[in-house]
């Protein structure tokens, strides 16, 4: 390659940083010596002259880090949702409606994405929905004839409600809403089943449906729902009292 | 670049990006949100970039964004007494001498600052600059040479030449 007058500076820069070898070295010297003008700033190209490193610090690292994943949060907020909707169903039928004279069943829709993830429960027709809710409001104000020992308001939910549900007898009471039992017999034990219909906003049909089911007992299910509530934070009451609205709406229907 | 790695990088190169882009701008809020910007796009690229070529995948975005601001800004003030807020000083350096090489490279042309940066503090070659500033490596090297003439002209009008 040539120096010229348009390609001068990288040669001098390559000159001046030793990058060059001795035949490109005089080659640069010569041009040098033919162009005085341009020879002065080789003179003044100075590879000593850096710039000096400046400690600095980037004080908000934390905000930069990536250490919760999504998918973790909607969880949380999913599983927050979700209690609060079963707590006020529970608040609701207690507190509002008074025991023995309210209906039964809380239906609480929760009109929140992305909760396909967090619920395995399966779906349920909108006319299943409601059979449920007739169903237990008969076998709610029956007579106990035995006491449940403890409360059940972790039982899981139904999957299947076509399926037959046990009978239940004076000794083993299964706190389970009964689809098969049309008409409850005298030695049914009431239940209060707090049934959620859960929609992703997109959907007009519920997605996830769960049921929570526990005897009618002021000792067992609803002190149990009432101890929960004592843990409550002030947000979940926030959204409790949203949920609450939509409840009263839907409890109307029933 | 998994999660962690990111973590690493982050914990690893921040101070570096942002020392980097507050040479760029002179402007050490412009800086912060140049520093924001260039982790987000990592994060979003994280998949594609390898930790090996993560900083100088950093310092790109944030040179672009930084400059992309300014442009868009055309602030072009010296504003070296910003600096001084966010540096540590370092007893064994003259604070003249300091204070005049902040000068002078920040009365250099952007890109030329930038080169010259990458080159003296962050020790990348001029390959590996030119792939930051998309440039050639011809370009780079005119770029160095132009920057330290001009740097040697404004300390010797400044009275600190340092003779070599």
């Amino acid at each position: 390659m040539t120096i010229t007058s348009d390609n001068y500076e990288e040669w001098f820069y390559r000159y001046a940083e030793g990058e060059l070898d001795a035949e490109q070295r005089a080659a640069v010297e010569a041009f040098a010596a033919q162009h005085p003008d341009l020879a002065e700033e080789l003179a003044l190209y100075s590879p000593s002259l850096k710039m000096e490193a400046e400690p600095m610090v980037y004080a908000d690292k934390e905000s930069l880090m990536r250490t919760q994943p999504r998918a973790i949060v909607l969880w949380r907020w999913a599983a927050a949702a979700c209690t609060a909707g079963i707590l006020l169903a529970g608040v609701w039928q207690f507190g509002f409606g008074g025991y023995e004279e309210s209906p039964m069943v809380a239906k609480v829709t929760l009109p929140q994405p992305s909760m396909t993830r967090t619920y395995t429960a399966t779906h349920a027709p909108t006319a299943q929905a409601e059979a449920v809710a007739a169903t237990i409001k008969r076998s709610a104000v029956a007579k106990p004839t035995t006491r449940v020992p403890s409360p059940t308001l972790s039982e899981p939910a139904r999957e299947d409600e076509t399926a037959p549900a046990p009978q239940p007898t004076a000794e083993e009471v299964e706190p389970q809403a009964d689809m098969t039992q049309t008409e409850p017999t005298a030695a049914a034990e009431p239940v209060v089943v707090i049934h959620h219909e859960i929609y992703v906003t997109a959907s007009a049909e519920p997605v996830i449906v769960q049921e929570e089911s526990f005897p009618d007992t002021p000792e067992s299910g609803i002190e149990g729902l009432r101890a929960l509530g004592r843990g409550f934070t002030a947000r979940l009451r926030a959204e409790a009292l949203q949920v609450e609205s939509k409840a009263r709406v839907a409890l109307a229907s029933l | 670049m998994t999660r962690k790695e990111y973590n690493d990088t982050v914990k690893l190169w921040a101070d570096d990006v942002y020392r980097f882009s507050v040479h760029c701008c002179s402007d050490s809020e412009m800086a912060k949100d140049g520093v924001q910007e260039a982790f987000a796009a990592l994060w979003e690229q994280r998949e594609q970039v390898s930790v090996e070529k993560g900083k100088s995948f950093l310092l790109a975005v944030a040179h672009n964004w930084t400059i992309s601001q300014l442009r868009h800004r055309k602030v072009h003030e010296d504003n070296a007494d910003a600096l001084k807020g966010d540096t540590v000083a370092e007893p064994d350096m003259a604070f003249d001498l300091r204070d005049a090489l902040q000068k002078a490279a920040a009365r250099l042309p952007e890109i030329q600052r930038s080169a010259l940066m990458l080159k003296d503090v962050e020790g990348f070659n001029c390959r590996e600059i030119g792939e930051i500033l998309h440039l050639t490596e011809s370009q780079v090297t005119v770029y160095l040479f132009r920057a330290r003439v001009s740097m040697r002209k404004t300390l010797i009008a400044l009275g600190y030449d340092n003779n070599k």
